[in-house]
Formats: structure tokens, C-alpha cells, sequence
């Protein structure tokens, strides 16, 4: 079966300049560095790193907002056109993305009804003017919106009404795959439960598939049936989320895993990672994070590991990962 | 940590009130906090957005400016704070009580190095100054964890991660050497790994220097990691103040209750979330009885007309709700 999403090799890098303009070096930025990954119709891929590991890029690059350097996008098969052009507009009907904050995606001038039917209006769906009223207010009440916020502002709404309303415009062309970028961070905790749960329904309803982004290791469990790790650029480990939150097999997972704070943990010592992230301009050689791996051997600060397949069907980009896995377990 | 030193109470609050003048009508956003820190303790508030866990305090060092009334007790070795002069407060903001907030490049000077910034807070408080100044300010970064502090003195906040910005706002709240750390999301902006470090070394600090520690946030697990009791608040009041473990193992009011089946686990089998149905009410527009009688399941109708006092459930467990 063909893959709903296909992304090989993807990578994207800017030119910088250190130091300050006219002197200093032009330098390059890998901010996605050869990435890969499939997604199935109806699957969730969760997609987990720090600040800047790239996981905002790989989700702008499979989406056609910023070009890509190297490596393919391919939906259903087929390979994304060139963004601006009319066989880019037609498919972007059929991927949609979701961001953090609800109040800057919205359009604050706009009623909530207006901007759940101007999808419709812009792809020029949906018949007259009163029948892409209904089918509105048809997505609206399947995302837990009631009929009298139609003629509502934002501003009037809570935080979780607000995400509501972008999920309804983004549902309403009936895509296939929709890319969230931490579309719960911004929420409160109850609130939280309430979307990520609706997300949930909306799957199991109408077949979508997320590429989900998140920095809570806890909820891209709750959702994703698998999980990619992230580091400066790089997938580092990949897999089945119960199996990679268990018992990591490469160290930043494990690190990941650890620094979060749950009770159930008190009493188990936590392992702290020592510095941080470097610079993706100055990617440590060999396996980039070996300066902050406890694990680190003579081999990894020459060598970069490649993401391989391990004994147990996951993916880690690590020399020494089947060791780490058996010690976590 | 030693008994007696732990019972003696440093900080209480009885009845603390916030109103907020918004110009139209006067609107109560804390509704009577009745609370204690003692010596040495580590307590945890936890809360969402809105629940008044940061205005609390705010309130109680006279940092909320000219809109806010208050009113109650806020009393530090017995001396009230609440209406003191300003030069009294003066004596106790940064010195007996220092705070660190969520977003630590906002709260340093953008345009002034790391190092004078320390200094001034060590002349302020401590009356140190030139090279004696130095050599502390040098000791401090040392201590927080920064690596080469005597170079890093003469960085800008720009020039610093934000995990390290936060370091120096912790070294700058030790500059005075308080008896009590308010740290309000310290980790909220961090990421995961450096949230983690900030955690440790606050834990440390703690350890080495006897300094109690108020964590607000709103993440139950990191309260639960680091501190020894939770006060769980709810729109502007404390719902229950318990000590950690029985926080997670035997819960009493529903909020709490509420919190705890929304989040995931990390381990273990997947189960379904149990989200809290609705969202918190305006301060300005809150229901007659409990606040939270229109979210919870178990309400009678007896919630809805009275706020629930609080209710001992142990010596040192409270909970505001007549159904627990």
C-alpha cells in the first residue's frame, strides 16, 4: 500500500553569517538534515525534540511552506508540486496544519462562523452562500462548537474554543492529513484532555492522519501509534511509542524520557543531561551528541551513527543502542 | 532535615484578598488564601491559568501596583506586610523573600552585562561593592552552574541560553541570601533537559542553604518531584493543601481529582483521558456556591449555594468541598 505521506531524505539548510555583516564567515544551517519517514492514512506520527531540533521545519517542508533543499515529499504516491502553483493549491486542500497558539491563527476581525466557511470560499467549494453556512455549522458542532458561537469573535472564547475553531477550518475541506504543531501547549491541563481527545474521535471518525508535534513526551504517547525522535536536525530514534518511552535505545531518548517529572518517578533517581543542544551551525563531529552522552565511546566522536533497524523493528541512530535498550528494559 | 527548625512557621497568609478596579467595577480575583510556609519547606502551588497561584504572592511583597487592593494578612515572623511602609518592604523583597519568574530574558536588563546586574543586587542587599562584590557575583554564577562565571560576568542576557538566563536569575534571588525562594514556572519556557537541570539545582540550593522554596506551576509533576506539600488552587481559592504523596494516592476534592485523570502516563497500559467537562469560570462572573459546582460531577445542590469552608480531612490535610 502506498503511504499517505513519504518523505525521503528531506533536508533543508539556511546560509548564515557569524559574526556581523560585512565580516565574519557565511556558514550553513542544517535544520533538517536527511530525514525519512512514512505515514499511513488514518495513522498518527508523533514527532518529539527540543527547541530547535527541527521538527517545526520538517512539518513546513512536508507541507510545501519553505522549499526544500534535498529530498522528496510525496502524497499518495505522488511527488508535492512547487508551492504557489495551481496542483500545489488543490493538494493543500487535502493537508492542513494546525499551530500553538489559536489567537494567532485566527483572524481577530473575522466572526468564528466567517472564518470556518472562507476555506470553502477561497478552494471555491461548497456551493452558495447558505449552503457553506450549513456545512460550518456542521463542522463546528463536530468539533464541540455550539451554533450560537457563530457569530462570535475569538476574542469572546476560551483558549480550547479557540483551537476548536481551527480544527473546524481546517477540517472543513475534508483533508487527510493534518500536521499539528504543538496544538495543545497553550492549553490549560483540563483543557488539554478535552482537545487531545477530540483529536482522538476526529481520527477514528473521518480516517485522518497527524503528524503530530509536541515537546510532551506524555501526550505524543496518548496519541501516536509511532514516535520520532529528533536532535539537531536528525531523527535519532524511531518506533512504537510504548516500546521507545519504556526502554529507549538511543541516550537523548533515554535523557528525554527521564527529565520528565512524574510522581510515579520521585523516588528513582533522574538522569540530568549536562549542557545543551549546541548550535546546529556547529555540529559536533562524529555522532553530534556525544558531548552530552554518558555513553559516549572513542567511536562516537569520529564516527555518525546512521539510523539503522534494530532487532525489534524500531529505528536508532546510535553505536551503541542494543546495549542501551537492554539496560533500560 | 531537622524537626524543630522545619516547625517553625516563617511565612503565613490568613485571608489574603486581590480586588482588581478594572474602571467599570471592582472585580475579586483571590478570595481569602489561608496559607503557611515554614522554615525550610518546600511547597508546591499548582493551578491553571487565571487560579491567582502568582498573584498570591505578588500580593504579599506589594508588587501589584496601584489597580490592586489587598487586603488580609500576610505576616513574615509575625510582621505583617500587607500596608507596610515601603522602606519595611524594601527590607524584605530580594532579602528575606526573593522571587524568580517564568521568563527570565525579560526579567534581566537587556542592555546591562550579567555581572553588573549581580552587583547591584549584592550592593542592595548585602552592601557589597567593588572587588568584594565581584568575587561574590563570581561565586554565585559558580555556584548556580555556569561554567567560567568570571568571563560570563561580562556577557550580555542576549548572549546566554535561556537555561542559562535562568541560572542567573537564581544566583541573583541567593544574592540576598533569602529565607524564602518564590520560583513562579521557573521551567515553563525551558525546554525538557534544561527544565531538568534548573529542577536539580534549585533542589541543591535548597538542600545546602535551608532556604524554603514556593514552587508555583502548573504541572503536578514537577511540584510532585521537588517539593513536600501542594496547595491546589482554583479560581483564586485554595481547593486542597495536602502533603504530596496523598495528593497522587488519595486525592479529596474533585478538581484535584480532575487533574490527576487528564494526564497521561508515560508507562504502563494507555488509558482513555478523563477530561474536566467545561472551562473555569471569569473571576469577574464566578457561580454563587463553589466555584467549581458547575464542572464537577459529584455537586448536590447544597454546592451550589454555599463556598465550601475548609475542611480538615487530617492534621495536615484541608480540603474546600462538603462531598469529599
Amino acid at each position: 500500500m502506498t503511504a499517505l505521506l513519504e518523505v525521503t531524505d528531506l533536508s533543508r539548510t539556511y546560509e548564515v553569517r557569524r559574526g556581523s555583516w560585512p565580516f565574519g564567515k557565511v556558514a550553513t544551517l542544517h535544520a533538517v538534515d536527511g530525514v525519512s519517514f512514512e505515514l499511513q492514512a488514518g495513522r498518527t506520527l508523533g514527532l518529539v525534540g527540543e527547541s530547535g531540533c527541527g521538527k517545526t521545519t520538517t512539518a513546513k517542508l512536508v507541507l510545501g511552506l519553505v522549499p526544500v533543499t534535498g529530498g522528496q515529499v510525496r502524497i499518495a504516491g505522488e511527488n508535492l508540486p512547487a508551492a504557489g502553483t495551481q496542483p500545489w493549491r488543490t493538494l493543500r486542500r487535502r493537508m492542513q496544519m494546525v499551530y500553538q497558539d489559536p489567537l494567532g491563527a485566527l483572524d481577530r476581525r473575522l466572526s468564528v462562523g466567517r472564518q470556518v466557511m472562507e476555506p470553502l470560499a477561497i478552494h471555491g467549494l461548497g456551493g452558495t452562500e447558505a449552503e457553506r453556512r450549513e456545512k460550518a455549522l456542521a463542522m463546528m458542532d463536530a468539533v464541540g462548537l455550539a451554533a450560537h458561537h457563530f457569530d462570535r469573535f475569538p476574542h469572546e472564547l476560551s483558549g480550547g474554543q479557540r483551537q476548536r475553531i481551527v480544527l473546524a477550518r481546517a477540517l472543513i475541506l475534508d483533508p487527510q492529513l493534518l500536521v499539528c504543531d504543538e496544538p495543545i501547549s497553550a492549553l490549560d491541563v483540563s483543557i488539554q484532555a478535552q482537545v487531545v481527545n477530540l483529536l482522538l474521535a476526529l481520527q477514528q471518525r473521518l480516517g485522518l492522519a497527524y503528524l503530530f508535534i509536541s515537546h510532551d513526551l506524555r501526550m505524543v504517547r496518548q496519541v501516536s501509534h509511532e514516535v520520532a525522535v529528533m536532535y539537531l536536525g536528525r531523527i535519532v530514534e524511531q518506533g512504537d511509542p510504548d516500546r521507545l518511552f519504556s526502554a529507549p535505545a538511543h541516550p537523548y531518548t533515554q535523557a528525554l524520557v527521564s527529565a520528565i517529572p512524574t510522581h510515579a518517578r520521585q523516588k528513582k533517581r533522574r538522569m540530568v543531561l549536562p549542557g545543551e543542544p549546541p548550535n546546529p551551525v556547529d555540529r559536533p563531529a562524529g555522532c553530534a551528541f556525544h558531548p552530552r552522552c554518558r555513553h559516549a565511546v572513542a567511536r562516537c566522536r569520529i564516527e555518525a551513527p546512521a539510523l539503522r533497524v534494530l532487532a525489534d523493528g524500531r529505528r536508532a541512530a546510535c553505536h551503541l543502542a542494543e546495549q542501551i535498550a537492554a539496560s533500560a528494559a | 532535615m531537622n524537626e524543630q527548625v522545619l516547625s517553625s512557621v516563617l511565612v503565613s497568609l490568613h485571608g489574603l484578598t486581590v480586588d482588581f478596579d478594572t474602571g467599570k467595577r471592582i472585580v475579586r480575583a483571590l478570595h481569602g488564601i489561608d496559607l503557611e510556609v515554614r522554615r525550610g519547606e518546600a511547597l508546591g502551588l499548582v493551578g491553571e491559568s487565571g487560579c491567582g497561584k502568582s498573584i498570591t504572592w505578588l500580593a504579599a511583597l506589594g508588587l501589584l501596583g496601584g489597580r490592586a487592593r489587598v487586603g488580609g494578612e500576610a505576616r513574615l515572623d509575625g510582621r505583617n506586610l500587607i500596608g507596610a511602609p515601603v522602606h519595611e518592604l524594601e527590607q524584605v523583597r530580594g532579602r528575606r523573600i526573593a522571587m524568580i519568574f517564568q521568563d527570565p530574558s525579560s526579567s534581566l536588563n537587556p542592555v546591562h552585562r550579567i555581572g553588573r546586574q549581580l552587583c547591584e543586587a549584592l550592593q542592595l542587599h548585602r552592601g557589597l561593592r567593588g572587588r568584594a562584590a565581584d568575587a561574590e557575583a563570581e561565586r554565585l554564577l559558580d555556584r548556580v552552574g555556569i561554567a567560567d562565571a568570571r568571563r560570563r560576568l561580562g556577557d550580555y542576557p542576549h548572549e546566554l541560553s535561556g537555561g542559562m538566563n535562568q541560572r542567573v536569575m537564581i544566583a541573583m534571588a541567593l544574592a540576598g541570601q533569602p529565607d524564602l525562594l518564590v520560583a513562579d514556572e521557573p521551567t515553563t519556557a525551558l525546554d525538557a533537559t534544561i527544565q531538568a537541570q534548573i529542577l536539580e539545582l534549585l533542589g541543591e540550593i535548597r538542600r545546602e542553604s535551608g532556604m524554603a522554596l514556593v514552587l508555583i506551576s502548573h504541572d503536578l509533576g514537577v511540584v510532585s518531584e521537588n517539593t513536600d506539600r501542594v496547595c491546589v488552587m482554583y479560581a483564586g481559592r485554595i481547593v486542597e493543601d495536602a502533603p504530596i504523596d496523598t495528593v497522587f494516592d488519595a486525592p479529596a476534592h474533585p478538581y484535584t481529582k480532575g487533574l490527576l485523570a487528564a494526564l497521561p502516563e508515560l508507562e504502563g497500559p494507555r488509558r482513555a483521558l478523563v477530561p474536566i467537562a467545561g472551562v473555569v469560570p471569569e473571576p469577574s462572573n464566578l457561580p454563587p456556591g463553589c466555584s467549581f459546582a458547575p464542572r464537577c460531577d459529584r455537586r448536590i445542590a447544597a454546592c451550589e449555594t454555599a463556598i465550601p469552608p475548609g475542611i480538615p480531612l487530617a492534621a495536615d490535610h484541608r480540603v474546600a468541598c462538603i462531598r469529599a
